[in-house]
């Protein structure tokens, strides 16, 4: 006799992997996130070309030095002298000059220097800020008279840094990044897409009116359990085919691109492995089971799908206080989000992958996220043998806790 | 005496602290046509849910072949829910093959019987299809078929009428009757009394949750109701309060009920003694449709 959980697993994963959508999916979202980034890098660097041009292109620049205190070295090109306030703001109003720099007379009080310029967009109102301070500045180191400290002054000064943790020297170079930067990504895609299509999958059988008959042949945990299991065989094909992307990805960036990966800095100890594979997989399950209780529940896939985001945006909550999480890996917040439902297994996926976690938080913490996932599932299971057979109407929590002697 | 299948002892359901079904008894003799019948809400959809396991019962005993219910059983058993659908955006042969599958045959069988069946059904061409492009006809005859995949020894179907088409209603009536004679048994749940009288061995009736009516349906129309004469005659009818009462009559027709302690055959003896031409002495039982009808008016009264 077959194995009917096994079955129910062959049936999702052929369901899933065969529709166009897993795999227009599967190849946009990296090539996405590949064009977003490479899409904010260059528009950044063109804004920044935008202003820097603009300021180069600027007719005339009226410097009124009421202080004193620009050198006249500095008062080349379109930079000029006036003494009149009022008339040189009308030529900015009539378009006659681009700007004029006010150096006040109490400067040396209140350090601040007053501009009035030509609004030509949003972004580029700083754009002559750099010119007014460069000019305030350089003409105070011009008084130094020695053009030595005046050449050192203006040199591009490097700091060459050594840092050490526990009385180890840390590996600065970038590629110690690559690991913590895969790891999330992949947590992202498997969970999110796995748990997507977990719900449709629970939500397909109740709208279509098919989940009796499925039931009478197969009970509520064997069917769930061979959805699980199909959908981990999905997510697994998912990994392969992204880790098949990176590798291409890798080979292009070092044979076509100019950019070099020292691989000594990528790597990880088993220990790592492990519990990251542990924590996308308790992350993967988790959300699966919210999916399994939300499908039950929900009359509607559209509805169910419409509940989902609350649970999603709680699972990439983290990402919003990331910058606090990345400064103080070891900090309050980083430990209470370890161990807290939804944000746990992803933080603690984090934290592992820049060796931040301490061996007996990270057993803590793979006792806690798999707490939850039994907790989720006990939850799912209950709320699926209530709900699946209400098809016209949403289950409630309180009923689950009331009718949990009526069902099997 | 023919084999239980089924075995329901002081079997009870409560939903929210409601009372469903209450301390019902029953069982189901093997090869019989047995039908279940009540008003909408009576508890006859959620009986059946608890005896395939669907819903776990708060008292009492739902035994198949002496055991409770596992998935096992499907193996045997093919069941027609009252709310039925199918995988719509999945093809005719895959979704037969797999829930053939999940009765516990193997993929080559199912598959073969899949496709013999739909060839006999008139959707031979249509195996590959998606469901969602069949009519709402030929889905039910799709519907029909997982039922009946495994070719059941216990068959349960919930009003199984309900929405089809007449071509459809005819292809399970001849499926019904097909498995009858092949020994299956049949629960069928209805409100189409006219199906009972045609093809029901015995029946239960239940009214809120109790049971009514348990037994061999000539036997349960025998003891329901007073007999009805139909008689058809030329000439005179003559009154006779203390033998009968004439409850409609015609010119050639009248309707006769007799009296207490009054049997139809005095009856028959007292009129052929008449001038009359008696040309039909029908001794009438009262019909399924009017003791349901009577058993649900029972409480407004």
């Amino acid at each position: 006799m077959k194995n009917k959980i096994l079955l129910v697993a062959k049936r999702e994963y052929i369901k899933i992997v065969k529709k166009p959508s897993f795999w227009i999916l599967l190849f946009i979202i990296p090539i996405f996130y590949v064009i977003l980034m490479a899409v904010i890098g260059v528009s950044s660097k063109s804004v920044e070309e935008n202003i820097k041009k603009e300021a180069e292109q600027a007719k005339q620049i009226i410097v009124i030095d009421e202080a004193g205190i620009i050198d006249d070295g500095m008062i080349v090109g379109n930079i000029v002298r006036d003494e009149d306030r009022e008339v040189s703001i009308d030529m900015v109003k009539n378009d006659q000059a681009d700007a004029v720099i006010i150096y006040p007379e109490n400067i040396r009080q209140s350090t601040e220097i007053l501009l009035y310029a030509k609004d030509t967009s949003l972004i580029s109102r700083g754009r002559f800020d750099n010119l007014a301070t460069l000019l305030f500045r350089q003409s105070i180191i011009q008084d130094l008279g020695d053009q030595e400290k005046i050449a050192l002054f203006n040199a591009d000064v490097e700091i060459e840094k050594t840092f050490y943790k526990e009385g180890e020297e840390v590996d600065q170079r970038f590629e110690v990044f690559i690991i913590p930067i895969v790891s999330i990504l992949v947590y992202f895609l498997l969970t999110f897409l796995s748990a997507g299509y977990m719900l449709s999958s629970v939500s397909e059988e109740k709208e279509n009116r098919m989940i009796e008959t499925v039931l009478s042949t197969i009970s509520p945990r064997e069917l769930i359990w061979g959805k699980i299991i199909g959908l981990t065989g999905v997510a697994f094909t998912q990994l392969l085919i992204l880790c098949a992307l990176g590798g291409v990805a890798v080979l292009v960036s070092e044979n076509v691109l100019p950019i070099e990966i020292d691989w000594s800095a990528v790597n990880m100890s088993a220990w790592q492995v492990i519990s990251a594979l542990f924590y996308i997989i308790t992350g993967f399950l988790f959300l699966s089971s919210i999916m399994v209780g939300l499908g039950a529940a929900m009359p509607r896939y559209r509805e169910a799908q419409q509940l989902s985001g609350i649970f999603i945006i709680l699972t990439i909550l983290p990402m919003y206080f990331a910058q606090v999480l990345i400064a103080d890996p070891n900090g309050p917040i980083a430990t209470i989000v370890s161990f807290t439902p939804f944000t746990a297994p992803l933080i603690l996926l984090f934290r592992g992958s820049i060796d931040s976690l301490p061996v007996y938080q990270s057993v803590i913490g793979m006792i806690v996220a798999a707490a939850y996932v039994g907790i989720g599932f006990y939850f799912a299971f209950k709320l699926f043998e209530l709900g699946s057979l209400e098809l016209s109407k949403k289950i409630s929590l309180t009923s689950i806790l009331r009718k949990n002697k009526e069902t099997k | 005496m023919a084999n239980k299948i089924i075995k329901v002892n002081n079997f009870s359901k409560e939903f929210n602290g409601q009372q469903v079904v209450t301390g019902l008894d029953f069982d189901v003799q093997e090869g019989e046509v047995f039908a279940f019948l009540g008003a909408n809400g009576s508890g006859k959809t959620t009986t059946i849910r608890c005896l395939l396991g669907i819903l776990k019962e708060t008292k009492g005993e739902l035994l198949i072949q002496d055991k409770h219910y596992s998935p096992e059983m499907s193996d045997f058993i093919g069941y027609l829910p009252e709310e039925r659908g199918l995988y719509t955006s999945e093809t005719v042969i895959d979704t037969m093959t797999y829930l053939g599958e999940l009765k516990g045959m193997e993929t080559a069988k199912a598959r073969t019987w899949s496709y013999d069946y739909l060839q006999r059904v008139g959707l031979g061409d249509k195996a590959k299809l998606k469901i969602k492009k069949l009519s709402s006809g030929q889905q039910q005859k799709v519907q029909l078929g997982i039922t009946i995949i495994n070719n059941p020894k216990l068959l349960i179907l919930d009003e199984p009428t309900k929405g089809l088409d007449p071509m459809n209603r005819t292809l399970l009536m001849d499926i019904l009757l097909g498995l009858k004679k092949q020994g299956s048994t049949i629960i069928f749940i209805t409100h189409q009394m006219e199906e009972v009288e045609k093809i029901a061995d015995r029946l239960l009736m239940i009214k809120d949750g109790k049971r009514e009516l348990y037994g061999n349906v000539t036997d349960i129309k025998k003891s329901f109701g007073e007999d009805r004469i139909i008689l058809n005659f030329q000439g005179d009818l003559p009154e006779n309060p203390d033998l009968y009462s004439i409850t409609t009559s015609s010119s050639n027709a009248a309707d006769l009920v007799p009296q207490a302690k009054v049997s139809t055959d005095q009856i028959l003896h007292y009129l052929v003694a008449q001038p009359l031409k008696i040309i039909k002495f029908e001794v009438a039982l009262p019909s399924l449709h009017e003791i349901f009808i009577k058993i649900s008016q029972s409480d407004e009264k």
